[in-house]
């Protein structure tokens, strides 16, 4: 029988032992770059999470508006865990609030960029790809990738069915899925003594990359190559015992997901995880929606954390949130929001140089953009491209083509 | 008018292939009798009826999702659900939000009533469709508190788009809100349209340029007259049906005329598109990704497939292959092309092609016959396995595959138990164990996902 492309890499490269609990020191900062020994994790809230109602201004422009223009879903000052004079949380948000007076949660304040985008295919394709023209179809974490280069295994890892623009045309594989569960091959055990024969049959097709009449079907023959090295990587990977205490539901198991690969550490660092439902247009705080939205945030987050100090690598990993834009400040006829401009965009982790960076924009109509929306106060990009340089040691003037980086001080 | 293209059985099977599931041998053979006009204008005919859903389907939405693909499956008219399909993922409205399995069912016969009319009809039926009305919140929509979801997606997904050719933006945000004005008040009550006079604005509106006391009518037809949509809506069934074009792309240009002057005909623009010239190019050939439903639908065509019982199980396989009729993901429905064969796609669709190949038993809900597959009885005897894997490729409408592919699956159709070369003898346990084989591989190769 021929040799697997699995059997075959590991004569050339050192696969780290799957059974370790810990990160083995060997292959970490072999390359020498920060970014090499350091992880990231994405939290995108699809649909314009209303930042209002998360990261509350209800002492910004002497309290005039918040509760003006949201007459029912506006939070009283009296429940806000209140984090400076004009700012509070979401009450839901205990545990992030905890974080923050431990200095481990930096919240960047009015993100956004210049003649925005109201809609959400665009607006996601501009924080994506960090091109404001909508145009480009290659991530700002795809380029950071391409720096890299193609590694032994995949380091990226888009967290849903399929592949976010965030990590596409990196010229790696990145494979797109939600649960190891699915990586089984074949699915039916039925015909057992053929099955070693489909599957060696499957792969010389996969190998033969060289032969692919057209991209299209190149790429499907790359994808089905790592399809078939991660199927054999997962079955290795060690189950893990979270440390940490996770709510049910939301986003909690695609962070304790995470959390497993981190710990297998099988050269997976930057994960994408999209978490949808913000698009509140409607009842928005019914059954407090939105807030028990933002709870499961917090506490997942915190849940998380907690794992990453067991495994050492608390100092070494970041959660950034974000969404591709806010919400109105008023409210609409439904009990819900519209699609609005600037948000916060949360940065957390132990190495992270943690309080409220920038002043909230001004809610004074008198401020308001040609939209009618509060001002950009920081631009997003630089928010990225101070993730790319600082803390990934990559080149960010490369992944965000054509902006010029003022970092922003999230990083001690 | 003599047709764009020498009528072959290959020229048929690419029209039928783009324009229904899969080119089955009879489908071609009929096609390729009947002529390119008559072909085309049996397309267009309409498949009207609603259908009744099974109660369970009614009550959960893998049933639902089987009993549609069951209609699929037997269809004597494959253009109406392919077209059926395109507006679905087009308007993408999801039970996620409406959470009504019968608003939803209606909501797709709507879909179909109106699929092959024109954009106006289209639109205006769309408007007042309850499960739209709860998708897009415009139920709620009230004057003095509108609520712009709708309004929005109107313009951004529906009819102009963000941006013209040109990168001009085609619509303002004050056109949203404007827009906005003029549909408060179209509702529901006990899930049925309802205009409620009493919560719609009747002041003067401006939308993009025209002022009046517009409402939702007045908007479509402003909208469904605009360039920009008269460019946009052909070019996306363009891209469905032919191959993938942009706004930029001259060939817009035609089918935009096509659009001005049948007002906004859809079996107008249809029948341009499969005379046009770039239909028929070698860059329109192969060049589909095949979304899940064709994937499935078509491999059960080839096969001769036929569902049992309800098909929870199909409704499942289609869900995990990625594209859960009746739910998807957003609203920006879901993404054609290469993301539909990304690692969770192809990983799923390598497990359904063993799941359907093999289908053994009373229990499995799908049956075919693997043996009908590979021809009559008496002619196994001369069949080397060279024969049969070229007939398994032909029987799945895989013309073409590279020599390292076609050297794997011979390997695979001569090995034995232990993965060495036998002699080769088509009996029907060598066709219960390879000729599914083989099905199976052929199933999940990249030449396999391109229609």
């Amino acid at each position: 029988m021929s040799v697997t492309r699995r059997q075959f890499l590991k004569t050339v490269v050192i696969v780290p032992a799957a059974a370790a609990a810990f990160p083995m020191p060997l292959l970490r900062g072999m390359m020498g770059v920060p970014g090499s020994t350091r992880n990231l994790v994405l939290l995108d809230l699809k649909g314009g999470n209303d930042g209002l109602n998360t990261v509350v201004p209800f002492g910004v422009d002497g309290g005039l508006y918040y509760s003006e223009y949201r007459k029912s879903l506006a939070i009283p000052q009296n429940q806000l865990l209140q984090i400076s004079p004009q700012i509070g949380l979401n009450p839901t948000m205990t545990h992030l609030k905890a974080h923050f007076d431990a200095g481990r949660l930096a919240i960047v304040q009015g993100v956004g960029y210049p003649n925005p985008s109201f809609s959400h295919e665009v607006a996601e394709t501009i924080w994506q790809t960090g091109v404001t023209s909508g145009s480009s179809a290659t991530g700002w974490l795809a380029r950071y990738l391409e720096q890299v280069g193609a590694q032994a295994s995949p380091n990226a890892v888009s967290l849903n069915e399929q592949l976010t623009l965030l990590l596409a045309d990196s010229g790696t594989f990145v494979p797109a899925f939600e649960s190891l569960d699915d990586f089984t091959f074949p699915y039916d055990g039925w015909h057992s003594d053929d099955a070693q024969n489909r599957r060696d049959c499957y792969e010389s097709i996969a190998n033969a990359l060289g032969a692919a009449p057209n991209e299209k079907i190149a790429t499907m023959s790359g994808t089905s190559t790592g399809i078939l090295d991660l199927i054999d990587t997962f079955a290795t990977i060690p189950s893990f015992s979270h440390v940490g205490v996770y709510p049910q539901g939301g986003v909690s198991g695609r962070f304790k997901l995470v959390a497993k690969l981190l710990n297998a550490n099988i050269g997976m660092r930057y994960f994408h995880v999209p978490f949808g439902g913000f698009d509140t247009h409607a009842d928005q705080e019914v059954d407090d929606y939105h807030s028990e939205r933002m709870g499961n945030i917090s506490q997942t987050i915190s849940a998380f954390y907690d794992d990453l100090v067991a495994m050492g690598i608390a100092d070494d990993t970041i959660v950034v949130v974000f969404s591709e834009f806010g919400r109105t400040v008023y409210q609409n006829g439904s009990g819900g929001t519209d699609h609005g401009y600037v948000n916060p965009v949360l940065v957390f982790g132990s190495s992270v140089a943690g309080g409220l960076i920038g002043a909230h924009p001004s809610l004074d109509p008198q401020d308001a953009t040609d939209e009618g929306e509060p001002p950009m106060v920081t631009d997003f990009r630089n928010v990225f491209g101070t993730l790319v340089s600082q803390w990934l040691g990559g080149d960010a003037a490369a992944a965000i083509p054509g902006w010029s980086l003022t970092p922003v001080p999230f990083l001690a | 008018m003599s047709p764009p293209v020498a009528w072959t059985p290959l020229k048929a099977a690419h029209l039928l292939r783009r324009a229904g599931f899969a080119p089955t041998p009879p489908e071609v053979a009929k096609a390729v009798n009947a002529g390119f006009e008559k072909t085309v204008a049996d397309l267009l005919k309409p498949d009207l009826k609603p259908g009744k859903p099974p109660k369970k389907g009614l009550e959960e939405v893998t049933y639902l999702q089987a009993w549609w693909v069951k209609r699929m499956i037997t269809t004597q008219h494959p253009l109406t659900e392919k077209l059926l399909l395109f507006w679905h993922n087009h308007f993408a409205t999801a039970n996620s939000k409406v959470e009504n399995l019968e608003a939803m069912h209606n909501h797709i016969a709507t879909l179909r009533t109106y699929a092959l009319t024109d954009m106006r009809s289209l639109l205006l039926a769309v408007s007042m469709d309850p499960a739209m009305l709860k998708w897009l919140d415009n139920k709620s929509n009230y004057v003095g508190n509108i609520n712009e979801n709708y309004a929005r997606e109107l313009m951004e997904l529906f009819t102009t788009g963000v941006l013209d050719e040109s990168g001009t933006a085609n619509y303002t945000e004050t056109d949203v809100t404007e827009v906005a004005r003029a549909f408060t008040g179209w509702s529901t009550h006990d899930g049925e349209f309802l205009f409620k006079a009493d919560k719609h604005d009747e002041g003067d509106k401006t939308v993009k340029g025209v002022t009046g006391n517009l409402d939702g009518t007045d908007v479509i037809d402003i909208l469904v007259n605009d360039p920009a949509t008269a460019r946009r809506i052909p070019m996306k069934l363009f891209s469905y049906f032919a191959y993938p074009i942009t706004l930029q792309d001259p060939i817009c240009d035609d089918l935009q005329a096509v659009y001005v002057a049948s007002n906004g005909s859809i079996p107008a623009i249809l029948d341009a598109i499969f005379r046009h010239d770039g239909f028929w190019s070698p860059q329109a050939e192969r060049a589909i990704v095949k979304a899940p439903v064709q994937y499935l639908v078509g491999s059960l065509r080839m096969l001769n497939g036929k569902v049992h019982g309800k098909g929870w199980d199909v409704g499942q396989t289609l869900q995990r292959l990625g594209q859960a009729l009746y739910n998807p993901p957003s609203v920006f429905g879901w993404k054609e092309g290469l993301p539909w064969v990304g690692t969770s796609g192809l990983l799923e669709r390598a497990k359904t092609a063993e799941w359907i190949a093999d289908a053994r038993g009373k229990k499995h809900p799908v049956h075919y016959d693997p043996k009908k597959v590979l021809g009559p009885a008496k002619q196994w005897k001369d069949m080397t396995a060279a024969n049969v894997v070229a007939r398994v490729l032909q029987a799945l409408d895989v013309q073409t595959v590279s020599a390292p592919t076609s050297a794997a699956l011979l390997a695979y159709a001569q090995a034995d138990s232990e993965g060495n070369p036998m002699t080769v003898v088509v009996d029907k346990d060598y066709v219960d164990v390879k000729v599914r084989g083989l099905i199976a591989l052929v199933m999940s190769i990249p030449e396999y996902m391109m229609a």
